[in-house]
């Protein structure tokens, strides 16, 4: 009789579970940030609000209560690097980790120095084709690499101490790692093997002066976007360090800045630039005229609370780390053309 | 023997000078103090505060977008004023010393609650682990009460304890509330006064 019983109780949590699932799948996309001719669309997020899904989700639970273990969660994500909307290495600067999001596999790896150490405060994260994914640490003055299929993370060797590293981008025309120095308010070019080029800029509000850079782009053109955060700017730098444009000022109107964050370029060549006060991604064209933007502060699917990094994929995926919300939430950009 | 006396004199009292110069630059350090800066154009409450100007009246004023309305019910986020701090001390632009962490202010269900709560409401209570005095009748030692010189509507925010502000009084914003006496040698926090013994815990904790 009470074997019975617990098959039925069983059966019945098991459809419960299938049916909160299913809603959770077919929860109809957000639309955000309208125009004529483009739409940026809500696709997913990461943690959903019922945590991590894994295939075996409940067994998991019983496991990691009975055993005392607690599921890895993002706490403060602040950037993300994505090869695809299913598989993405997101920066957690609050764990101290990198990790990796495999979503065909439901799995979250927690990436770790070779001695275990925790790492200190990770900023942004790139691509080195030939090396592996780069990623800077502002509190340790380092940049370290995870190369292909390892497991750990090692450090890169630079040839000069960087005084607060954060924005990382590659210049794939010229084989070179451009740096952030946000202490030092300039840019540090790097070679492939970490030696110090050249540095671009100084403290200032002039034209390729920075007042505390903080995140960068490089496009498909070679064209380098740096956020000037304390200048209420973006600056557009070509291939050799020569400024092209710039524009953007303090404000609290659209097309202002508050606290600019991170950027991204689409494959229009549309400008992103997450605004942590603003809580929001707003989006300008390439001479920096303002077109739309989308979220606002809150905690719903497309809201966001003090968002940090942005990265786009070629195939024009958004990815922008909500940092406050603790998860990676991705958009579609889509072509009505 | 008495060209060496003076000398003595001398050298001793302009020891005493250059030590009290010294001292007098560190005690009016601010580090929120950016007028000295070389990019800084005569607007000393940047970048922390915006400026707008009235398109009527042509009259400048202070973006105070950070005053946001929407206060998370379960105080697990941070929001206000204090969202001003973190959106700066953040890892990336104020430097990892100089970082705060939301999960290092959240209440006590969190596992990296080791700091106070921000964006909480104040409530006074005689029972229980946290006791706090009535902010509406407690003097906060300022001049005025708990509620008038700490709390921001009501609840605890970074400013409750930080004065980001002091040492400001030469700057050209008439508004920025100021602090006199205030032992700046042992106050690195920018506290609104000293913890020395607990005392700014005191104000408001009734242990």
């Amino acid at each position: 009789m009470s074997g019975k019983l617990q098959v039925m109780i069983l059966c019945l949590m098991g459809f419960v579970h299938t049916v909160s699932v299913a809603q959770n799948g077919n929860k109809a996309p957000v639309n955000v940030g309208l125009n004529d001719e483009k739409s940026v669309q809500w696709v997913s997020t990461y943690p959903t609000p019922q945590g991590i899904k894994t295939k075996n989700k409940f067994l998991k639970k019983v496991g990691n209560a009975v055993f005392g273990i607690r599921p890895a969660v993002f706490i403060k994500p602040v950037a993300i690097y994505a090869d695809s909307p299913k598989k993405y290495w997101v920066l957690d600067q609050k764990a101290g980790s990198v990790f990796i999001v495999e979503k065909e596999k439901s799995s979250l790896y927690k990436l770790k120095l070779e001695d275990d150490r925790p790492l200190g405060s990770l900023v942004d994260i790139c691509r080195v084709p030939g090396t592996g994914l780069l990623f800077t640490d502002s509190r340790l003055g380092k940049i370290f690499v995870i190369r292909q299929g390892a497991k750990k993370v090692t450090p890169f060797k630079v040839s000069v101490n960087l005084e607060q590293p954060t924005g990382i981008a590659y210049l794939e025309s010229k084989n070179e790692i451009w740096v952030l120095e946000t202490k030092a308010h300039r840019i540090a070019v790097l070679s492939k093997d970490g030696t110090l080029i050249r540095t671009i800029g100084k403290r200032g509000i002039g034209e390729g002066e920075f007042n505390y850079p903080t995140h960068i782009w490089i496009d498909d053109k070679g064209l380098v976007y740096i956020v000037d955060s304390m200048n209420y700017r973006v600056q557009i730098f070509n291939s050799d360090g020569e400024l092209i444009s710039m524009f953007g000022e303090a404000g609290d109107g659209s097309g202002y800045f508050a606290m600019p964050k991170g950027i991204a370029v689409d494959s229009h060549g549309n400008i992103y630039v997450a605004d942590a006060l603003f809580h929001t991604v707003q989006i300008f064209d390439s001479k920096g005229n303002f077109l739309y933007n989308f979220g606002q502060q809150g905690r719903n699917d497309g809201d966001f609370w003090m968002p940090s990094g942005i990265y786009i994929s070629k195939d024009d995926y958004i990815f922008v780390a909500d940092s406050y919300n603790s998860r990676i939430q991705v958009f579609k950009l889509v072509n009505h053309e | 023997m008495k060209g060496l006396k003076y000398f003595r004199v001398i050298s001793v009292g302009g020891l005493i000078c250059i030590s009290v110069a010294v001292y007098s630059q560190k005690m009016v350090r601010n580090p929120h103090k950016f007028t000295k800066e070389s990019w800084e154009v005569n607007e000393p409450c940047n970048p922390c505060h915006v400026y707008s100007s009235d398109e009527k009246s042509g009259k400048r004023f202070i973006i105070s977008y950070e005053n946001d309305t929407i206060v998370s019910p379960d105080s697990i986020y941070v929001s206000g004023v204090s969202k001003l701090c973190i959106s700066c001390h953040d890892g990336i632009v104020a430097g990892f010393d100089h970082r705060v962490d939301i999960w290092h202010i959240l209440d006590g269900r969190s596992r990296y609650s080791h700091n106070h709560p921000v964006s909480v409401e104040y409530r006074a209570k005689n029972k229980g682990r946290y006791r706090l005095h009535d902010p509406d009748t407690t003097s906060s030692g300022l001049g005025g009460t708990i509620a008038e010189d700490l709390l921001v509507n009501g609840r605890v925010e970074c400013v409750s304890c930080h004065n980001a502000h002091f040492s400001m009084e030469k700057v050209a914003c008439s508004t920025c509330p100021k602090v006199d006496n205030i032992n700046l040698d042992e106050n690195y926090l920018s506290l609104w006064k000293s913890n020395r013994q607990s005392l700014l815990c005191l104000t408001c904790h009734n242990f």
